[in-house]
């Protein structure tokens, strides 16, 4: 009686864990893929085949009355993963939409590394957080609610968010550009130090922080055009060193010394914040760091 | 009425019918006849306001005009393009391959960074508006070739790729063009673009001449229209200090419309307090 007890177990285990992993699969190595869900976890890997699959997924109760019947949605889709989603492919776009407003469980997706992945969201009640990772190709994210994480992705990127923060973190090889933009939610970025690149740092209402070792060199002519501009519609003060940006200018001023590069901090005008824009290690990839409101932080990797 | 030939010849009419014409008068008649018709047909004159020839001649002068105008458009981008494989023959774009394993990189070397013969030189902005000022850099620019390179605004419109645009952006940033042609694709791209991220970054090359009186106007008529509540945010604290009527009015229309994004709002209301406005 024990020994049946324990092959039923283990059999209704297996079947949970099977329906547990459902999955759907497209075979595609290249395109974009376009999400167009409440939130994901995307990964990269090497092989041709995107995978979708829910993961804690809530179980739903079986609605007896609907036996036999064909759900309908609203929007227009139809479920044809069995996951509530709609994927259609359509050439080189391969289009990924929830059937239902608020997806069960977290969606993870498998994608070939090279896949471009375009994430929109612009629902108001209904987001999870993105998480993007290890991916080699363009990355364009539009989103109003979502927390984001980007995760060894060598970019390019365009990153929007509204209300949501955006961390990332970067691989010694990044592609440019790469433009992270939040209005209310914080940007916190880490990157090797050795990355050279173009950097734009830029905050309204927030500060802007970054680690020691990162050596910002502004250049000086453009500091001083945007200060004329500044002055000839404002009449608001010239160059000042601000304490909130003193690590980065204490840092430029002792290792650049390029004839025409010098550090200075740009003040706009007086609620204009704070706007750096130089390079790291002499120039290289284009990078855009902004919020709004809230913080930006760059640390060494 | 009594017709007095009529009742003459009723009254006559054997007299008249008793005699047979020849048979050769009708062919004669007949001869004569078509005589007549040609001569007729050789002086027929053509009417001069007939619709056919005006549709035909107003069709000519569209083919021509149409075809003297590509021709110059022509002329002018063959020049360019000329000057750009001169100048740059290696213009080394890595673009998105859909394929390859390299993915994409979207940057663009230096050396496809080119200068017109006899332009004004390819340094930043800066440079050339420390003498003259903006107006006068402006003007000097406008007279002469645009001296962005023209895969530049190809990589501008390019709609498959918010990556590719971005960077053509920020490329004709550091060209340092601030030329009328260069603007005008840059607001292009301000108040058409897809992507939020490109349009600000639009929106930070034009913010640099904010002082020169076309780039400010294009962004005053940016802000009138621009419908990005990310831009709009940017375009309002560009703009708001400037004194200028029409900014001002449209603070307060920003200020006023609940449909106006909360950060929008808050930063016109900020403004516009400051100025003493509301």
């Amino acid at each position: 009686m024990k020994k049946q007890f324990i092959i039923l177990f283990t059999l209704l285990t297996f079947s949970i864990s099977a329906w547990a992993q459902k999955e759907y699969k497209v075979s595609k190595s290249s395109g974009r893929l376009n999400l167009n869900v409440n939130g994901a976890v995307v990964e990269g890997y090497n092989g041709n085949e995107i995978v979708f699959n829910i993961v804690n997924g809530k179980e739903e109760p079986v609605d007896e009355r609907a036996k036999g019947l064909k759900p309908l949605s609203g929007s227009g889709f139809t479920d044809n993963t069995g996951l509530g989603l709609d994927v259609s492919v359509n050439g080189q776009d391969i289009n990924v939409n929830s059937v239902v407003k608020e997806q069960s469980g977290i969606l993870q997706i498998k994608v070939p590394q090279n896949v471009k992945i375009s994430f929109t969201n612009n629902s108001t009640l209904y987001s999870s957080e993105l998480l993007l990772r290890d991916l080699k190709n363009e990355i364009e994210v539009s989103a109003t609610h979502n927390k984001i994480k980007l995760e060894n992705n060598s970019g390019p990127m365009n990153i929007k968010a509204i209300y949501g923060s955006v961390d990332a973190s970067f691989t010694n090889e990044v592609k440019g550009p790469i433009s992270i933009i939040s209005v209310y939610g914080l940007v916190d970025i880490s990157m090797p130090v050795s990355t050279k690149a173009n950097i734009e740092l830029g905050t309204s209402y927030g500060k802007l922080f970054a680690a020691e070792d990162f050596k910002i060199a502004v250049d000086k002519n453009r500091a001083q055009n945007k200060n004329q501009n500044d002055r000839g519609r404002t009449n608001v003060t010239g160059f000042e060193g601000t304490d909130r940006t003193k690590n980065i200018t204490d840092n430029a001023a002792t290792t650049v010394s390029g004839a025409n590069i010098e550090t200075v901090t740009l003040r706009r005008s007086d609620n204009a914040g704070e706007n750096i824009k130089g390079t790291v290690n002499g120039g290289g990839v284009d990078l855009i760091f902004k919020s709004n409101y809230n913080n930006v932080y760059l640390r060494q990797k | 009425m009594i017709d007095p030939i009529k009742k003459f010849v009723e009254e006559n009419r054997a007299e008249f019918d008793h005699m047979e014409p020849p048979a050769h008068v009708l062919q004669q008649i007949k001869s004569r006849l078509k005589e007549s018709k040609e001569q007729e047909k050789e002086v027929k004159t053509v009417p001069l306001f007939r619709r056919e020839i005006w549709y035909a001649a107003a069709a000519v002068l569209i083919a021509i005009s149409t075809v003297y105008l590509f021709n110059t458009k022509n002329t002018v981008e063959g020049n360019l393009e000329q000057v750009v494989h001169q100048t740059a023959p290696k213009v080394e774009t890595e673009k998105t391959d859909e394929t390859g394993d390299s993915g994409s990189a979207v940057t663009l070397s230096q050396s496809d960074r080119v200068t017109e013969p006899g332009s004004v030189p390819l340094k930043p902005a800066r440079v050339v508006r420390s003498g003259a000022g903006m107006n006068g850099m402006l003007a000097n620019q406008n007279s002469k070739p645009v001296s962005v390179p023209k895969d530049l605004y190809v990589r501008l419109g390019d709609s498959s790729s918010a990556s590719v645009r971005l960077a053509a952006v920020l490329d004709i940033e550091k060209t340092g063009d601030a030329g009328k042609h260069t603007l005008d694709r840059l607001a292009r791209t301000l108040n058409y673009d897809g992507n939020s991220n490109v349009r600000l970054a639009a929106l930070g090359v034009i913010g640099q001449y904010v002082n020169n009186e076309y780039a400010s106007s294009l962004l005053v008529r940016s802000l009138f229209s621009q419908e990005d509540p990310m831009v709009q945010l940017e375009l309002v604290g560009l703009l708001g200090n400037l004194k200028n009527a029409k900014v001002d009015a449209r603070l307060i229309a920003l200020a006023d419309d609940p449909k106006t994004f909360s950060a929008v709002k808050d930063e016109a209301y900020t403004l516009l307090l400051n100025k003493n406005k509301i």
